[in-house]
């Protein structure tokens, strides 16, 4: 996996495990450098020995239209693609997620709803993370972290508390920086059962608003996160169907992705769910 | 009497839709749509008979002896009916 991914002081880092750092590699063709102006050269390590790729020498232009971030968010998303293809035999869930007392809690939702938000609250509150974006099925239905720098938003970050001059990758025109978890609550280090799934929706409201769902409304939401880069749909439902009869599930309409986090881990620690005894329609 | 002019002597359900049980419920999901359709009971037998060799009478029958207390033939066979277009509709049979 991915193990670090950023810049600074005139380069791009990548540094990822054994094994993946030829297909990491494969990214940066020897003829590929980067704009004049301050632009990095790339360097790309395994974490173990093994491997060590480094692109300097003079910058040549690869296209001048790039700013440095967008280069990074581009190279963040082709590196992401590839990490995702060597994990073809896992279930891909566009969703976030964290590990609380050995069970984990998913987030599911569209771009925007909040999802690296809510991760980035749990991360900040101690908890391991399971990624801000995707994470991963395994092939017994145990949740996996994808280990991809948080994107969040700058303003956001900023507001509580971050510096996001000491993000990685940071610009000061950039809207969303990349934040390393590793500095608070860390990588979950074991794969967990789901205990609690959320379809998350940002909606500005003062106060977390909540549905308790169904079974089969559960089922399709997360049939809904299940990405084309695993192993398809079908076989991820067999993975997810499992934990339905013991994992809640909620909808959940929030204004603050603090507020939010914090309700999401006390239902998962079993407090009271907000109509506990009348779930919502199935059909 | 015969199934609706839509639905053919035998129906049979596509072979790429997953049928599951949950607890409570039964769901397809069609792979091709994307969407994850939920069945009633009556759904549910019917769709256990679409198999291309059962045709509609004989499927009334099965869920008329599956049902306590054996509700009138024209209920189920109503029923039955609804459940078959109600999947034909949705493109679930072949």
């Amino acid at each position: 996996m991915i193990v670090a991914f950023g810049s600074g002081r005139g380069r791009v880092v990548v540094q990822v495990e054994e094994g993946l750092a030829e297909h990491v590699a494969a990214l940066f063709p020897e003829d590929l450098s980067l704009d004049a102006g301050g632009l990095p050269s790339i360097e790309v390590r395994a974490r173990d020995m093994g491997f060590e790729l480094v692109r300097s020498g003079p910058p040549r232009r690869v296209e001048l239209s790039r700013s440095l971030p967008d280069l990074l968010v581009s190279l963040e998303h082709t590196l992401c693609r590839t990490l995702l293809a060597a994990e073809a035999e896992s279930a891909h869930l566009h969703a976030s997620g964290a590990v609380v007392d050995g069970r984990a809690i998913l987030a599911l939702g569209p771009s925007g709803a909040g999802k690296s938000s809510l991760a980035l609250a749990w991360s900040e509150a101690g908890l391991p993370l399971l990624g801000d974006d995707v994470v991963l099925v395994d092939s017994a239905g145990w949740l996996r972290p994808f280990r991809r720098l948080l994107k969040v938003d700058g303003e956001l970050f900023a507001s509580r508390g971050g510096r996001p001059e000491e993000t990685l990758a940071f610009d000061p025109d950039a809207e969303e920086v990349w934040y390393d978890p590793r500095g608070a609550g860390g990588w979950a280090d074991a794969p967990a059962p789901p205990g609690l799934v959320a379809w998350v929706t940002f909606d500005g409201s003062d106060a977390v608003r909540a549905e308790v769902l169904g079974e089969a409304d559960a089922l399709r939401h997360l049939l809904d996160a299940v990405m084309g880069s695993g192993v398809p749909p079908a076989l991820a439902m067999d993975r997810m169907i499992p934990w339905l009869p013991e994992c809640r599930a909620v909808r959940v309409g929030f204004g603050s992705a603090v507020d939010a986090a914090t309700l999401l881990v006390d239902w998962l620690r079993a407090a009271p769910l907000p109509d506990d005894a009348a779930p919502g329609s199935g059909a | 009497m015969t199934a609706s002019p839509r639905l053919p002597e035998c129906p049979r359900v596509r072979d790429d839709v997953v049928f599951r049980a949950l607890a409570r419920e039964w769901v397809v999901y069609d792979p091709v749509t994307r969407n994850l359709h939920v069945l009633n009971v009556t759904a549910a037998m019917v769709w256990s008979l679409c198999d291309g060799e059962h045709a509609v009478d004989h499927m009334v029958q099965e869920v008329r002896d599956a049902i306590e207390g054996a509700p009138p033939e024209d209920t189920v066979r109503r029923d039955v009916l609804g459940a078959l277009e109600t999947l034909a509709s949705r493109g679930l049979l072949r």
